[in-house]
């Protein structure tokens, strides 16, 4: 699944440990899930939504 | 390596070092006594009760290591547990049968075969698979009036 956990993060000069810090998982998840090896749960899909302040379908696209 | 990582390998060896030292003890302490002060079998239950001991130690940190993982590294090591349990179970069938039929004899007329031998290889193989299918079916049973 494609994602834009990346542009996001960019965009507030967080690193993937800040990110992960304020997730509350592993700095290697983020990476997981940026470079779309893993695809977050439905809890975790919704804190990163909310961390964000977008609508999950703004941030993962299942699109092929 | 962060923080998370680090605790996780230190309950670890905290866990793996604890439940050695706890089953380790009394064959330890059994040394120390005059020869003959237990009474018959008082060794094996002893040895015993510290395996129980050990086994509950050893899951207390089991749970503290999981619930304080990740989604992303439970989900690895569940996979993990699924598919390497399922091929090493699997590799182990012809490895049975072989040393079962006396395989290592054939190979090493050393070793020596008897049936007291046979019986305590199909014991030790057969005691952690049947355990691991009862545990394999009150979990799933568990899942599935958890879930369903």
């Amino acid at each position: 699944m494609k994602n834009r956990l990346k542009v996001l993060r960019a965009e507030r000069n967080w690193s993937q440990a800040e990110l992960a810090d304020r997730l509350d998982v592993a700095r290697q998840s983020v990476n997981a899930i940026e470079t779309g090896k893993y695809d977050p749960s439905l809890p975790l899909a919704f804190r990163i939504a909310r961390l964000f302040g977008c609508p999950i379908e703004t941030i993962f696209d299942d699109a092929p | 390596m962060d923080p998370r990582t680090t605790r996780t390998l230190r309950s670890a060896a905290i866990a793996f070092a604890g439940a050695l030292l706890i089953v380790a003890s009394p064959i330890g302490l059994a040394r120390l006594l005059p020869p003959h002060s237990l009474p018959p079998g008082g060794f094996i239950v002893v040895v015993t009760a510290a395996a129980i001991l050990a086994a509950i130690w050893t899951i207390y940190f089991v749970i503290k290591i999981g619930r304080r993982a990740d989604e992303l590294h439970r989900t690895l090591e569940r996979d993990a547990w699924y598919w390497g349990g399922l091929g090493g179970l699997t590799l182990s069938m012809p490895l049975y049968a072989f040393i079962g039929m006396g395989g290592l004899h054939w190979i090493d007329p050393a070793i020596p075969i008897s049936a007291g031998l046979f019986r305590a290889f199909v014991i030790g193989y057969g005691l952690p698979i049947c355990l691991q299918g009862l545990g394999f079916g009150i979990a799933i049973l568990w899942q599935r009036h958890k879930t369903l």
